[in-house]
This record gives C-alpha cells, sequence and structure tokens, in this order.
C-alpha cells in the first residue's frame, strides 16, 4: 500500500463514520435524545436542540482533526498500522461529542426536575409473544442458494485448479499464493456459510427482541415496532445474499473462472455495498424500534411518561440490569439495533467467544 | 392486549399485572383459550423482576382466571362467556365493593352518581373499551 493509497483509505473511511455519526441524534426516539431518558413534553426543549446543534459542530470538529492526525501517522508509522486503526481512533474521538451533548441534557432533566410529578410507567404487548411474527424463511432462499451455487462451481472446477491459488488480489492483480488444498479453494464458501448463519441468527433475535414500546402511544408503538422489526429482519437477509454475491464472484476469481482485473474486482464489491445501502435506508425510514414510522401526533396522556431508567444505562450506552430477564435490548443510542444485558452471564459468554474469535482470527492470520 | 404497568405506584406490581389481566379479560381483549406470554417473556418485556410476574400469574390462578402448566404456559382459563361465576364469588366480590362503594358514600359522592359511574364502567367492559 502506498502512502497515497493509505491516505485515501482513511479520508474515505473518516468521511463514512462521520457521515453514520452525524445520523444518530435523528435515528434515536425522541424521548432518549444522547441516551438520556426525557418525558414526551421536553422532547422540544431549546436545550435538546442546542445540544444537538454542538453535538453537530463538535463532531465534524473531532473528526477532522482525527483525520488530520491519521494523515501525518501515515508518514512516520507503517501505513497498514494506521489504516486499521483508524476506525478505532474514530470511535474513541466520538465520546467528546457525544459525552458533552449528553451532559447538557443531563444537566437540564436534573436542574429543571424533568420526572417530577409524572406517571412513570412501562408497556407490554401480549401479542408479541403469544402471535410471533413467523421468520420469513422465503427471504433466506437468496442467500442460501448464492451460497449453495458457490459450493457446487467450486467442486465443478476443484479438480482443473492450478497447484498454487491466489488468497489475495490486491491493486494490480493477484498478489499473494499458497498451495491448493481443499481448505485453501473452499475457505470462501466456508465463510459464506458461517456468516449466512450468523445473520439467520441475528434476525431471529430481531424477530424476538424486546420491544421499547412508548408509553404516551403503546398500541401504536406496538404496531410500528412489528413493521420495524419484520423490515430490519427482510433487510439483514438481502444483504446476506448481496455478501455471497460479492463472496462468489470473489471465488470466482480464485479460482480462475474470472480475470483478477480490476472490472472484475469492482463489480465483485457493488452487491455488498448495494445491499449494505439497503440496511442503511430501511434504518432510516424506520429510525431505532420503528419511532419514525409514526404517523399520528396525538398522545394518550400528558402526564404519562416512559419510566426513567438512566440508572440502568453506564453513559447511555451499556445496560446493566439484573432484574431484567432480557438478554437483547434496543440501544438507547448509536443508530438502529440493539446490546446486550450485562447483568446476564449469557451476554459474558458471548462477549468472552467473540473476543475469543478475535483474537484467534489474529493468531492464526500471524501464523499463516 | 397491552399491560401497562406504573413503577412509582402504591399498588405492588404483580396487582397491577393481575389488574391489567382481569381488565383484558372483562372487555373481551383476552378470551378463554387465548394464551399469555411466560413469565420470564413478559418480565423481559417490562424489564422488571420475573418473580413479580410469577406472583401476578399465581394470584390470577388462585382466582380461576390462568391456567398454568409446564407445557402450554399460562392459559385464560374463563371470560364472560363461561357461564356464571363458582360458588361464593359473589358472595366475596360484594364484601370487597362494599368498602370500595362505601368509600365513595363517605367521601360524599351523591348516591346517583355512585350507581352512575358503575353502570359506566361496566358498559364500557361491554363494549370492549380499555378503561
Amino acid at each position: 500500500m502506498t502512502t497515497a493509497e493509505a491516505i485515501a483509505i482513511i479520508v474515505v473511511i473518516m468521511a463514512a463514520l462521520t457521515g453514520v455519526l452525524l445520523l444518530l441524534p435523528k435515528m434515536a426516539r425522541p424521548t432518549l435524545p444522547f441516551g438520556v431518558r426525557v418525558p414526551e413534553i421536553h422532547t422540544d426543549d431549546l436545550v435538546i436542540t442546542t445540544a444537538t446543534r454542538q453535538y453537530y459542530r463538535w463532531l465534524v470538529v473531532t473528526m477532522a482533526v482525527v483525520t488530520v492526525v491519521l494523515v501525518a501517522l501515515v508518514l512516520v508509522v507503517p501505513a497498514p498500522v494506521v489504516v486499521s486503526s483508524a476506525a478505532f481512533a474514530a470511535l474513541a474521538a466520538w465520546f467528546v461529542p457525544y459525552l458533552s451533548a449528553r451532559r447538557l441534557v443531563l444537566d437540564a432533566k436534573h436542574t429543571e426536575s424533568w420526572f417530577e410529578g409524572t406517571r412513570q410507567t412501562v408497556a407490554a404487548d401480549t401479542t408479541w409473544r403469544t402471535s410471533p411474527l413467523p421468520y420469513p424463511w422465503k427471504w433466506t432462499l437468496p442467500a442460501i442458494l448464492a451460497a449453495v451455487a458457490t459450493l457446487i462451481v467450486g467442486i465443478v472446477v476443484y479438480p482443473s485448479l492450478p497447484d498454487r491459488i491466489a488468497t489475495h488480489v490486491g491493486l494490480n492483480g493477484p498478489d499473494e499464493f499458497t498451495d491448493t488444498t481443499v481448505w485453501s479453494a473452499f475457505s470462501l464458501v466456508g465463510v459464506q456459510f458461517l456468516l449466512t448463519a450468523l445473520l439467520l441468527g441475528i434476525v431471529w433475535v430481531i424477530l424476538r427482541s424486546k420491544p421499547d414500546l412508548a408509553a404516551s402511544d403503546p398500541k401504536s408503538s406496538a404496531h410500528e415496532y412489528r413493521r420495524y422489526a419484520m423490515a430490519m429482519a427482510k433487510s439483514v437477509l438481502v444483504l446476506a445474499f448481496g455478501m455471497n454475491v460479492t463472496m462468489l464472484l470473489a471465488a470466482l476469481v480464485v479460482w480462475d473462472v474470472l480475470p483478477a482485473t480490476m472490472v472484475w474486482i469492482v463489480v465483485g464489491i457493488v452487491p455488498t455495498l448495494a445491499t449494505a445501502g439497503i440496511v442503511v435506508a430501511v434504518a432510516i425510514r424506520t429510525g431505532q424500534s420503528g419511532h419514525r414510522l409514526h404517523a399520528a401526533t396525538t398522545t394518550e396522556s400528558a402526564t404519562t411518561t416512559d419510566r426513567d431508567d438512566d440508572a440502568y444505562w453506564i453513559a447511555g450506552l451499556i445496560y446493566r440490569n439484573s432484574d431484567d430477564p432480557a438478554l437483547w435490548v434496543p440501544k438507547r443510542f448509536g443508530g438502529v439495533g440493539f446490546t446486550v444485558n450485562v447483568a446476564r452471564p449469557a451476554a459474558w459468554i458471548l462477549i468472552g467467544a467473540i473476543v475469543a474469535i478475535t483474537i484467534g482470527a489474529l493468531i492464526f492470520a500471524a501464523l499463516a | 392486549v397491552i399491560i401497562i404497568v406504573e413503577v412509582d405506584s402504591e399498588v405492588p406490581l404483580y396487582q397491577q399485572i393481575r389488574d391489567r389481566v382481569v381488565e383484558g379479560i372483562a372487555n373481551g381483549e383476552l378470551r378463554a383459550g387465548d394464551p399469555l406470554p411466560s413469565t420470564r417473556q413478559l418480565a423481559a418485556d417490562l424489564s422488571i423482576n420475573f418473580h413479580t410476574v410469577n406472583k401476578g400469574y399465581d394470584t390470577l390462578r388462585a382466582e380461576h382466571l390462568l391456567r398454568l402448566n409446564r407445557k402450554s404456559g399460562a392459559v385464560v382459563q374463563r371470560d364472560p362467556t363461561s357461564g356464571p361465576p363458582d360458588g361464593d364469588y359473589v358472595d366475596s366480590w360484594s364484601h370487597r365493593a362494599r368498602t370500595l362503594l362505601g368509600e365513595a358514600i363517605a367521601q360524599g359522592m351523591p348516591p346517583s352518581d355512585v350507581i352512575g359511574q358503575c353502570r359506566n364502567i361496566v358498559a364500557g367492559f361491554q363494549e370492549g373499551t380499555p378503561e
């Protein structure tokens, strides 16, 4: 990787991340600005507008500073190290605008006692459990078929593969090779099946997740949550298809069925980028837990608010509630999706597994 | 049915869960044979301890409104169309109603208003409108 390439990659990563992070305030529920629980009557308060504007300004400035520092580092530190740590640096720097905007809202909430005299309620829709959303099996077919197609092509071409095949394709064509074995030839197929299984599992989690219903209007909120969960489930399955098609094309290049030219490398990335774009578009349309699908503005009662559950949320990001049997809970701030209840042992098994897999992959990569 | 509980209420949470289910049966949202979520699922959806939901379900079982078993979970046992109440239910109910209606009289509500309110509430359940 040349210095110019590294700088280009860093600028693209930072621009993309800044774009996503700028969207976060719009994706969060209006009653959860910067992860602070706020009664509905205060969602339009001036302090929240001020905090949001400050977040936007500070975010752009912080990300610009991080980009400049990373670009400067490329000149002294090996470029791959800088490029691979760019995303971590950006996320660490994000805490500056996030925590300071959060502080503004928290201070106003406490000094003005926003929750005093409110009825704090929690709502659950029993039909979410007793007639749950059906798993959209039909939507899994494209992803599964793409993986199976790759496997079949692999079996057909395997006997005629050369002794050595490419393991890495750079901008100037294949640049790293290894001996042809069943393992090396079919590694992409293995990744396809693992990834498909993982995404199918994520869809299951989405469909069985804990809905956070708005206390002011639980009925329409429950309806919106159903639409949101199904839309997210289907778009994740579409993403699985896109990623499998990308890996199908990559495998065809590795197996020399397609030429390892720039054209095919670019064409290969398109399905993943396009389907990831669909996921982002659906997420922007629905908002977290489907709150952006909300049409009606009428609230059942001005004094009924969501429960002030700030005490269970560390920095508005990490959930810890030992009473709550739920493992997966909707994120408060951080776009659309879920986080775990760290008071559940299963959460630590999950985190441990992710850390173990990451370390294992790093060791494996270092040895190979 | 939507179960709404008030966290800081003087009424204990398990009692609120029991009350919401009773009202759901009264207004026809829940019918005999309808399933309810497992105690863990409902507790997770309400972010509360599952022992609390257990206690609420147990209360409903003791009142013959809910059937609990390991296999099929919690199922609504009866609704307004399941026939008259058993045994001495009416006695125990009028005992509690006496206290509640007596409260209104003691606080100075005119008897005609008390009866009017009762009529409205019962009519509300028959129309199937919650609350």
